[in-house]
């Protein structure tokens, strides 16, 4: 206890999706994410409550099953109890799996620390018919045992005042001994008695915990010891292959599996005698796996995959076409207003061309994102993602990645809307360093929440009547090819074998109106908050590099004489007439006619005095450095500005375009949604548009992604890989997309 | 006149915030993308503790 803030550390642990991060939210009141899926807290979370005068600081770790090494999961929450020794660890266990939880509460038992066990969902176990008896099950561990359910919060006072009592009981709790049989006991026995003579880092751990560690050869203690004692270290070493050649020769086993064995012996000795007691209704199957009997069937689960993945593109884009009309006119009209009262000048160009009709076309897709999320939110809640993974695992297995690599790649956009941030930072769970890196490497290529926007508006534009199809096909396109690049990799740079798979399946829920909601709301909100902020700053500074440094004074003035020209050919009374952008009504009808005529030469040499200085800016200019490549799949200059953009992040692809072709557009064409206005416009066609989308897919991943990868991977040559091997991978499909389409006559 | 003057203060506060924006990304441990699905599971994670290997 820190006696100057009187305040307790108290740790959360437990197995993935036993319920600990929404008890956390319930204690905390906090909001952190929670999916009905294992493995969704990756690193600690901390938050504060206040009872009796106390001030606990609540510290939620990463589910775990157990406290070996094997993930990152489990070191950080290892380490966290070893090295932080929280004054209390709620051990939060899932009642209707209570066997299977009780492994770790073993453990932490083993590691000495105090523990108060926590029965969650008990009303689901009771559902089940499954009774716990409570009170038994706490004398048997010696441990307070309270019932609890997260979700609605019952138990949880009294969870809180019985940590609030251990906190402040003096007792010295001590580790349990668990006998490991005749095997391992003497052999365990005199090396924790070695440990404790040499004072072997028992500042930190029990004697007998370090030496189960030695015989379970685990990499971070042993390595740990050999800096300590490298002498000890290497004896503790020699007596545990000692065992192990021992117990391979006799049972044709480890230490590790013998130790897991009497683990599990110890529980089911724990819950005998009425402890747990089934009635008939826990031996029938429950509602989940007659669920699951259908949705993961090897012939008809893909199929309902497919099924499912096809209705919440037809519900997104359904259903968020009119909100969009409605932002895109209200931008619209906000820009003619901010025509009307300007001047013409540079500021009226940022606010109209730049943030207008840049931003405001990232803006206008609120809606669609927003039902996105509502869908992703709902089947997420639900459980259905963790059934995703389980179906695709033997998928991923083939191509040489991980099972736990699907949930990463749902992270980053699976179904169209994540982020590949969280998705490259989900691939923590993944023990195999070379399949990690292989999903890290693969996983941008998902149709994240920044891209969608983009391919919406796209879709919008040339496949108005197939906007669902279009978007499953890319669905599926995304994920053919992230597979395809991931055999690659594991081929050829990262060769290696495949490390096995195991995923839990939680029971399916149904989720709250209220849950969604917030869940939806959260992620939408971040949405408006970066259009607001960085897509803001980049639309604006993309808009200077298309400004500025405009046309030089000989080009303006050739222009300025083009003009004049046109004026001079016009008689006296109707210079000034033509000066006005709309006919005199007094005009006679053979005068409107010549005056329609020079108006739109005039009109013409403005577009080609404004698009010669959009060729001349600093944006062009690079754009059109590219040009001479990618022509070869169909991207012009003002395109190829757009994806350079991008790079800062993809949703700027939208706002370049919009400042691209608001720049140097008569008034008329302007006002009109960027999706009408790439439509007529002769540069493009919908062949165009899918290489264009296909690039996008593919092409480097934005810079928070790469930096992601760099943090991740450790190394700045994975960013750097991940940029150019992605853009060259990008290229070659766009131009086979371009090139093929033509060959075959689709057009362009 | 009065508008380019606008402009070029507008320029210079966002080429400083885009930058101090992109230092940030590059200094912080934490992911600083505002992204869409599962950011707020990853918030304040620990910077990774292997490297990873290629062959």
């Amino acid at each position: 206890m820190n006696p100057k803030s009187a305040e307790e550390l108290v740790a959360l642990a437990g197995n993935p999706n036993c319920g600990k991060t929404t008890l956390f939210n319930a204690i905390t009141g906090a909001h952190q994410h929670v999916g009905n899926y294992p493995g969704i807290t990756v690193e600690k979370k901390e938050g504060f409550y206040a009872v009796d005068g106390r001030r606990l600081r609540l510290v939620d770790l990463p589910g775990t099953y157990s406290l070996t090494a094997y993930s990152m999961e489990e070191l950080v929450a290892r380490d966290f109890l070893v090295h932080e020794r929280p004054r209390v660890v709620i051990n939060i266990v899932d009642a209707s799996n209570l066997d299977r939880n009780l492994y770790l509460t073993i453990q932490l038992m083993e590691l000495g620390i105090p523990i108060v066990l926590a029965l969650n969902m008990i009303d689901a176990a009771e559902s089940r018919g499954i009774e716990i008896n409570a009170e038994e099950l706490s004398r048997r561990l010696d441990r307070e045992v309270v019932p609890t359910v997260a979700r609605s919060g019952r138990g949880k006072d009294d969870l809180l005042d019985t940590v609030a009592r251990v906190a402040s009981d003096p007792r010295d709790w001590q580790p349990i001994h668990i006998s490991y049989g005749p095997d391992i006991d003497p052999v365990l026995d005199r090396m924790e008695a070695e440990i404790h003579a040499a004072d072997f880092m028992t500042d930190t751990l029990p004697a007998r915990w370090t030496a189960l560690k030695f015989l379970e050869e685990d990499e971070q203690v042993l390595a740990r010891g050999d800096e300590t004692d490298s002498a000890l270290s290497e004896r503790l070493k020699a007596e545990a292959r000692q065992v192990t050649e021992h117990l391979q020769k006799t049972l044709a086993s480890y230490p590790e599996a013998i130790i897991a064995d009497h683990r599990y012996g110890f529980i089911a000795a724990l819950l005998k005698d009425g402890v747990v007691r089934r009635t008939q209704k826990a031996d029938r199957l429950y509602l989940s796996d007659q669920v699951d009997r259908v949705l993961t069937n090897r012939f008809f689960g893909p199929l309902i995959m497919m099924s499912i993945l096809y209705a919440v593109y037809h519900f997104t884009f359904d259903y968020s076409e009119i909100p969009v009309q409605w932002l895109e006119s209200g931008f619209s009209v906000l820009g003619q207003w901010v025509e009307s009262v300007l001047e013409p000048g540079p500021l009226r160009s940022l606010l109209v061309s730049g943030v207008i009709d840049g931003v405001g076309g990232v803006m206008g897709f609120v809606p669609l994102i927003m039902l996105m999320f509502l869908a992703i939110a709902f089947l997420e809640d639900t459980g259905y993602l963790a059934r995703v993974a389980y179906m695709l695992d033997r998928v991923f297995r083939t191509f040489g990645l991980h099972g736990s690599s699907v949930m990463a790649f749902i992270i980053s956009g699976g179904i169209a809307g994540g982020c590949a941030v969280p998705g490259v930072m989900a691939t923590r769970t993944l023990r195999s360093s070379k399949e990690r890196l292989a999903t890290m490497l693969t996983a941008p290529f998902m149709n994240c929440g920044a891209k969608l926007p983009v391919f919406a508006m796209l879709i919008a534009a040339f496949f108005p009547g197939n906007r669902p199809r279009i978007m499953f096909l890319l669905t599926l396109v995304s994920w053919i090819m992230a597979l395809l690049i991931a055999k690659l990799i594991r081929l050829t740079i990262l060769r290696g074998p495949s490390t096995p798979f195991l995923l839990e399946l939680p029971p399916y829920r149904l989720p709250t109106f209220k849950g969604l909601l917030i869940h939806t709301w959260e992620r939408t909100w971040q949405y408006i908050q970066k259009a607001g902020t960085i897509i803001l700053a980049i639309s604006i500074l993309f808009w200077a590099l298309m400004a500025f440094p405009g046309l030089p004074e000989s080009r303006k003035a050739a222009f300025e004489a083009d003009r004049n020209a046109v004026l001079q050919s016009l008689p006296v009374a109707l210079k000034q007439a033509v000066a006005q952008q709309e006919a005199p009504d007094d005009l006679p009808a053979d005068a409107r006619e010549q005056w329609a005529n020079a108006r739109k030469a005039l009109d013409a040499v403005d577009q080609s005095e404004a698009l010669a200085g959009l060729q001349n800016s600093f944006a062009g200019r690079i754009g059109m450095a590219f040009e001479g490549l990618s022509r070869w799949c169909g991207l012009d200059w003002r395109t190829n500005v757009a994806l350079l953009s991008g790079f800062a992040a993809k949703e700027l692809i939208i706002s370049t375009l919009g400042t691209a072709y608001s720049m140097g557009k008569p008034a008329e064409d302007r006002d009109r949604p960027l999706s009408q206005r790439l439509a007529s416009d002769p540069d493009w066609s919908p062949l165009k548009a899918m290489a264009v989308i296909i690039f996008i897919m593919l092409y480097a991943p934005c810079f928070a992604t790469v930096t992601c990868i760099v943090r991740e991977s450790g190394a700045w040559k994975w960013g750097l890989f991940s940029m150019a091997f992605n853009t060259v991978v990008a290229f070659l499909m766009a131009v086979v997309v371009y090139q093929g389409g033509r060959w075959l006559g689709i057009g362009g | 006149m009065w508008q380019t003057v606008v402009v070029f203060l507008i320029l210079a506060v966002v080429v400083v915030y885009a930058a101090r924006q992109v230092v940030r990304m590059v200094r912080s441990k934490t992911p600083t993308c505002s992204g869409c699905i599962g950011c707020s599971a990853f918030e304040e994670a620990p910077p990774s503790q292997e490297r990873c290997e290629g062959r």
